[in-house]
């Protein structure tokens, strides 16, 4: 596919959204971004009807452009919200597309082409692995300050793809297979949450095929506009996922499930049936375990008294439509008491989340602040991006609150009654 | 020009950042809910009275129009720039709540604060503001105020006009006036409070709003009724008032746009009728209980095939959902509808959808009613697709209207007037009150500065 063809078709598809777009103003309720500025310019419509100069008129982007454009954190809550089913996180991402080819950034580009491929992304991160305290060293108050950030991930000890090291992790009695597809966070950056997703599926029956070469799933490309890479890495990952064969692909990070289950067939789809087709394969985890009455016995085994609060990921509740999937099995635990916050955005946005940390950390705070006076053992959610974010206002605000994915959770309760 | 252009450089030197000028921010400042475009010369965000005063003097000075402007969600155009431009004078910056007097039940807004949270704020002190717009989740008070918006309780508890008791504007001289007492009466001369609602912006800015509010009704009965015939249905409406019930809610819908969402639905539509009637009323349960019983009764006994009530929660979110299907699924028949809010005596509705389904026949075109049947406000809307249909659909509008005017109705019950209705103000008001009004106007506002171009039909 060339630039040019992919431009022609999102011109199209925006042109038709741009066109249902009733400028109605109902985008704007759930916006993260408008509860903090509270301007129109925030508004999704907003984005619609620049859009819609941009490839109607002689109007040639500018800085401002892009200013209102990365202004998203993709909650897709305005598509929740809009009544005419306009796709506006589609058209955003053709405006942060249109900015980049006019940006023309060299980086961006070159960075994508590392995480295409997660063999040689997981040899040039162990290589940095040992020095990462050097430039992460969390107590140095003048990197504090140049990061800004509380918290930053650490690059683990030992990846999950050191962790297993088989392509298929067998169950002892197998009622079935499925495919786990990590990302670029579970196997490099939280590989508990990838360990306990096998281990939990392999204990109940199900064996896992733990694909060890596949490319970043293109959320971050298409958060940056850079709708080619995205493109390329969606390719090449319908090209492996297809040929290891016809079973359930599953994930446990809500963005990349979004982006193979829902972004990336939208967007490239139409070229690519095979992007098509695998995204028709997909699943969280949650809503796998839902989906198996096997994991109901989860129900009669002991666990701690657990006090726990769910945050409901934009990407896994808007882009795969799962939420009480992941409820009603976080409910299997015994003694958990789960409260569920409010289906809001929690600021993170990825690109957003480093174009405009002040607004991405503000946001969060609205969200912690509404749970902080009664914290509770453990914050769940099923994206490592809401639990970046929240980890790192946690420990900005120097709150005692564990954030983790609901996987983890299940299987730190259930692991000592297995054995 | 010359003279705008130093007028505009003063209102930046004033507002600073909070003035923006470009492109982009013009362009988004440019539309409302009606698509129309136009765009200002500059947005400003004041963030209180004092600063519109400032504003307002420069204004006037150099002859600058200003147009208010609060969540841009209008049906009317009201807010959208004519060709002449202007600064939009957004009142976003202007969303505090002042005071929620609880035993006086009276509550003091700024124009910005959007009126579902301040639903929201109200009801958990256990009071009640009832105007309640479709757009409430995002609308503000201010824009409320301005187009005296209405709302699906409108039945029972009426308008914004009803709530509001004391105003505090800025006019085009730069002075301040407060309308009326905060006093739930006071008859001391003339509605000057009453004129500004409504006003959509063309007599001055209202930078501070006092509206009185209700203890918050403990419980809500719903019931939805289905009948044969459209006549049938309105018949039951008027008689269930006529029978003492006196619903908050009193929804219609006609036999197109039930054929669109029954699929949607988990509640078993049944086969073979044209018309559907919801009905909500509120207050205490035994009450609430007592009026469903009698809804249904009526209902029944006038030709309804089925009619079911519930106090559950669950229940009637079910049936509230038929009612907000309507428009998306009015978007994937058609992508595009001229919305018409028009309003008759609840008795002239049959002949009104009779006569508007002729318009709609001749024309060749869809057309799908529902709306606020108590208040005999009934959205008609005619659907189109293409360039050619629009035409048509345009010209069945001005039928409509026509018709309406007929039945002694008004062209417009809650949208407002704004730009989009201007032509038909002319065309069917009479002339001596479209003079009254330009003189009203002119005492107000003598060098048109507010919102130019709107309401009121010049040349």
């Amino acid at each position: 596919m060339t630039k040019f063809e992919l431009f022609e078709y999102l011109k199209d598809y925006a042109t038709y959204n741009a066109i249902i777009c009733a400028k109605c103003g109902q985008c704007r309720v759930l916006c993260p971004i408008y509860e903090s500025t509270g301007k129109e310019f925030s508004t999704a419509r907003a984005k619609v009807s620049l859009i819609e100069m941009a490839i109607f008129t002689n109007y040639i982007p500018g800085e401002r452009f892009y200013e209102i454009m990365s202004q998203c954190t993709t909650c897709m809550g305005c598509r929740e919200k809009c009544t005419n089913d306009v796709r506006m996180d589609l058209i955003i991402a053709l405006g942060r597309f249109i900015w980049s080819e006019r940006r023309g950034s060299t980086s961006l580009p070159l960075f994508f082409e590392v995480l295409k491929n997660s063999r040689r992304l997981g040899f040039l991160l162990k290589i940095l692995r040992p020095f990462q305290n050097l430039f992460l060293n969390h107590n140095s108050p003048r990197l504090k300050k140049l990061f800004k950030r509380t918290y930053i991930p650490r690059i683990e000890k030992k990846f999950l793809r050191e962790e297993f090291n088989e392509i298929i992790v067998k169950a002892e009695k197998e009622r079935g297979r499925v495919i786990f597809f990590p990302g670029c966070f579970l196997d490099f950056f939280f590989p508990e949450i990838g360990t306990s997703v096998i281990k939990l599926l392999t204990s109940f029956g199900i064996s896992v095929v733990l694909p060890k070469n596949w490319s970043c799933c293109g959320i971050p490309a298409i958060g940056f506009g850079e709708l080619m890479s995205a493109y390329r890495m969606a390719a090449i990952n319908a090209e492996i996922l297809e040929r290891i064969g016809g079973d359930l692909i599953i994930t446990a990070c809500g963005s990349c499930g979004a982006t193979l289950k829902d972004h990336a067939p939208l967007l490239f789809g139409w070229k690519d049936k095979k992007i098509e087709e695998t995204g028709k394969r997909v699943k969280d985890i949650m809503e796998f375990i839902y989906s198996d009455d096997e994991f109901k016995k989860i129900r009669d085994m002991n666990s701690n008294h657990i006090r726990a609060f769910y945050h409901p990921s934009c990407h896994l509740k808007r882009g795969m439509g799962v939420h009480k999937e992941a409820v009603e099995v976080l409910k299997y635990l015994k003694n958990i008491e789960l409260k569920e916050m409010e289906e809001k955005c929690c600021g993170f946005g990825g690109s957003f989340n480093i174009r405009w940390y002040d607004f991405s950390v503000e946001i969060g705070e609205r969200r912690i602040n509404a749970i902080k006076d009664d914290p509770p053992d453990y914050l769940l959610t099923g994206s490592p991006g809401c639990m970046m974010q929240f980890r790192d206002i946690i420990s900005r605000e120097k709150i005692k609150i564990e954030v983790t994915h609901p996987v983890v959770l299940m299987w730190r309760e259930i692991e000592k009654e297995l054995r | 020009m010359d003279k705008i252009e130093t007028g505009l450089r003063k209102i930046k030197s004033l507002f600073g950042k909070r003035a923006l000028h470009s492109l982009e921010d013009l362009m988004v400042y440019s539309y409302d809910a009606t698509k129309m475009k136009g765009a200002p010369h500059m947005v400003v965000y004041p963030e209180n009275e004092e600063e519109v005063r400032e504003l307002v003097k420069i204004a006037s000075e150099y002859e600058i129009p200003l147009i208010p402007r609060g969540a841009g969600s209008g049906f009317a155009g009201g807010v959208v720039p004519t060709d002449e431009g202007g600064v939009i004078l957004s009142a976003e910056s202007m969303r505090r709540i002042k005071d929620i007097d609880e035993r006086n039940m009276i509550a003091i807004v700024e124009p910005g604060v959007i009126t579902g949270d301040f639903h929201k704020t109200v009801e958990s002190m256990n009071l009640f503001y009832p105007p309640d717009p479709a757009s409430l989740e995002f609308s503000t008070i201010g824009g409320n105020v301005s187009t005296n918006a209405g709302g699906l309780r409108a039945v029972k508890y009426g308008v914004t006009r009803d709530y509001v008791l004391s105003l505090r504007v800025v006019l085009a001289n730069g002075s301040v006036i407060r309308t009326r007492a905060m006093t739930v009466k006071d008859v001391a001369g003339y509605d000057i409070t009453g004129l500004f609602v409504g006003a959509e912006g063309t007599l001055g800015f209202v930078s501070e709003v006092t509206v009185k509010l209700l203890p918050k009704p403990e419980r809500k009965g719903t019931l939805l009724a289905f009948f044969r015939t459209s006549i049938d249905a309105i018949n039951a409406g008027i008689e269930v008032i006529r029978n003492g019930v006196l619903p908050a809610t009193m929804e219609f819908m006609d036999k197109t746009v039930i054929d669109l969402v029954r699929f949607g639905s988990t509640l078993s539509v049944p086969e073979g009728i044209s018309a559907a009637l919801l009905l909500e009323d509120d207050g205490f349960e035994e009450s609430v209980l007592r009026s469903l019983k009698v809804m249904k009764e009526v209902c029944l006994k006038n030709g309804a095939i089925e009619a079911e009530g519930t106090i559950e929660k669950e229940k009637a979110n079910e049936m509230w959902k038929i009612r907000r299907a309507i428009s998306p699924a009015l978007a994937k028949l058609a992508p595009f509808r001229f919305n018409q809010d028009v309003v008759v005596l609840r008795t002239k509705i049959p002949e009104l959808l009779k006569k508007a389904e002729a318009i709609a026949n001749l024309k060749n075109l869809k057309i799908a009613n529902f709306g606020h049947m108590g208040d005999g406000n009934i959205h008609v809307n005619f659907l189109y697709r293409t360039k050619e249909e629009e035409k048509r659909a345009k010209e069945a509008v001005g039928e409509l209207l026509k018709v309406v005017v007929e039945l002694k109705g008004s062209i417009t019950g809650e949208h407002g007037v704004g730009r989009a209705k201007l032509q038909f103000i002319k065309e069917f008001m009479p002339k001596e009150l479209i003079e009254l009004m330009k003189g009203i106007k002119k005492i107000f506002d003598p060098k048109n500065i507010f919102n130019p171009g709107k309401l009121i039909p010049y040349d």
